[in-house]
């Protein structure tokens, strides 16, 4: 009975994952079969039209860029928005590629016409079209290598979502300006439509949702330290009743601005849901941003936009039981989801691994002591700079120390990974090795950019 | 792992947009012989220049009956130009160099390779654009 209940929840996430997919395979084949419609002017070579329908189609897919950072929590749902974060990453280089392959073309057929040898000579969309792609450039380098270039977050934050905008538009004045196979009325208002729809998404990401945002604020009632250089933070709406979010979830936290400044930073939920309408946040002085943890006062105004992501226990009801493996801070929503499960006594047997560096930064650690005696929970930690008398794991979680503490029944667990990107492959790749069914294998990217 | 997925689905959809690019430019350019070599009448010459003018990609930038690029309309230069200098205009020859812009002649200079049937082809077709609305050919 629980299993099928199970399947039929699997089968539901799926189908949806799927619907979602075709839709998007649609969105990127529109530009073409846009072109396709009505009457058509006679073909302009082979290269010349492979190299115009590239153009198109990675405008098509410039544009369903706009849509992946949206947060529609429906859409996000089936994938994560985690992951949704790393596709748009990954899109925007193969359509930065795809725009390359347009140039490239066009300069081996004709190269005076891809205006490139004299920019100063050519019509003025040619030089949007030059533009457009410096543009895109310089959007994905700045964002591929932010930290290599030593770009501050908030300045590449700032800059991100304009400079694509901009990119988006000269790229738009690109194709008007040079009227290929758009011509027919019918075609133009349809390209027109098509590209005008991703701009509007920008009004609701800038505009809308900020100002969504602006009318449910919450006030700071509490800043704690923590073992290891990391701060809980505790908030509470003000004049509203708040939100509800599973254990595990996250949400983008904006602290001493306005949220149309777009200063904001994802952070998982350490709460349980039992402790609403007050949220904790615990996060760790890395970042230029997080540094200034320590310093929030008492009553400051925060924002809170979420809860977003699908990495929770709380989907999976009929697991057998529980691998957490985080690494540092990354403890942040398995502590979360600990203390739900604490708070409906669930007995489900439950390993986490946890890796830090020494013994006396291991955050939470007498409260996961306290929870051992309530839970069936068996805290494994891994330490990189053990103290001399240290009995336990030592250096990184890996196959090994998995395969050593995993209890009876482990393939049918439900394992839950959180921490740095590189500990993450790691311990992705350590439990593919021990053959963990990849659905049963859940992580959160929490290094987005 | 969805790191994995999301490459992978990253990696189909390049080569699904390569796929469609290619099916629309072959829909677009079907496979026609190379101008005939020997062309007996008016109409077979008009028929070929039209094909040269296809073939080489001249709606990237002139316009006929609103269907191309918007640089030149060519509607009705049969009217304003003899055969010799529609030719002049449309392989950028030297005699007309200075009255166009460096861009555009250079751009024309790729046209230049053209072979004598195809040139006289495309010169019969050109010298068929009537003023739009008119007669067309």
């Amino acid at each position: 009975m629980a299993s099928a209940r199970r399947n039929r929840g699997i089968h539901r996430t799926l189908l949806t994952a799927a619907g979602w997919l075709i839709l998007y395979f649609v969105l990127v084949a529109t530009p073409v079969f846009i072109l396709l419609i009505g009457p058509r002017p006679p073909g302009t070579g082979f290269w010349w039209d492979v190299s115009l329908a590239l153009g198109y189609s990675a405008m098509g897919m410039m544009g369903i860029q706009f849509a992946l950072t949206a947060r529609f929590r429906r859409a996000t749902a089936p994938f994560g928005i985690d992951i949704i974060y790393y596709f748009h990453r990954y899109l925007a280089v193969a359509a930065l590629g795809l725009i390359i392959l347009h140039v490239v073309i066009v300069i081996v057929v004709n190269p005076a016409a891809s205006g490139l040898i004299k920019p100063w000579t050519s019509p003025w969309y040619i030089i949007h079209g030059i533009a457009a792609l410096l543009l895109f450039a310089v959007v994905v380098i700045t964002s591929l290598w932010r930290k290599g270039l030593h770009i501050p977050y908030e300045a590449w934050r700032w800059t991100h979502g304009p400079m694509a905008a901009i990119a988006f538009v000269a790229a738009i004045a690109h194709i008007h300006g040079s009227d290929t196979y758009i011509a027919d009325a019918k075609v133009k208002a349809l390209w027109t439509t098509f590209t005008a729809a991703w701009l509007l998404l920008i009004g609701y990401v800038r505009v809308y949702r900020p100002w969504r945002l602006k009318r449910r604020p919450y006030r700071v009632v509490d800043v704690r330290r923590e073992r290891g250089r990391v701060w809980t933070l505790t908030v509470a709406p003000e004049g509203h009743d708040g939100l509800r979010f599973r254990a595990g979830q996250f949400a983008w936290l904006t602290i001493g601005a306005s949220p149309f400044a777009q200063r904001e930073h994802p952070f998982s939920f350490s709460s349980d849901p039992s402790q609403l309408p007050h949220i904790q946040f615990t996060i760790k002085e890395l970042g230029d941003f997080t540094r200034t943890v320590g310093a929030i006062q008492f009553g400051e105004v925060v924002y809170v936009d979420g809860p977003h992501g699908v990495f929770s226990s709380d989907r999976y009801p009929d697991a057998p039981g529980f691998v957490f493996v985080a690494g540092g801070v990354g403890i942040a929503p398995l502590m979360s989801m600990l203390r739900s499960l604490a708070v409906v006594n669930d007995l489900r047997p439950i390993v986490l691994f946890y890796g830090n560096r020494r013994w006396e930064n291991v955050t939470f650690r007498e409260e996961l002591e306290s929870l051992s005696t309530r839970l069936q929970l068996n805290v494994i930690h891994v330490l990189g700079e053990p103290p001399e008398d240290w009995q336990g794991e030592r250096g990184v979680v890996t196959r090994e120390s998995l395969a050593r503490h995993l209890p009876a029944d482990w393939l049918n667990f439900h394992y839950f990974v959180c921490g740095p990107n590189p500990m993450l492959r790691a311990v992705e790749k350590s439990l593919d090795d021990l053959r963990i069914p990849t659905g049963k294998v859940h992580s959160e990217i929490f290094d987005l950019v | 792992m969805r790191e994995m997925w999301a490459r992978r689905i990253v990696a189909l959809t390049t080569l699904l947009v390569i796929g469609l690019a290619a099916a629309f430019a072959i829909l677009q350019n079907p496979a026609t012989p190379h101008a005939a070599q020997s062309l007996s009448n008016e109409a077979a010459r008009v028929a070929a220049g039209r094909t040269v003018y296809s073939v080489q990609g001249c709606a990237r930038c002139h316009a006929i009956a609103g269907q191309g690029g918007s640089m030149h309309a060519l509607d009705g230069v049969a009217e304003q130009r003899t055969p010799e200098e529609l030719l002049d205009w449309a392989i950028g020859n030297p005699a007309v160099k200075d009255r166009m812009a460096a861009f555009i002649y250079g751009a024309k200079q790729g046209y230049q390779k053209l072979s004598p049937v195809d040139r006289e082809a495309l010169t019969a077709y050109l010298s068929t654009l009537r003023p739009a609305g008119a007669a067309s050919p």
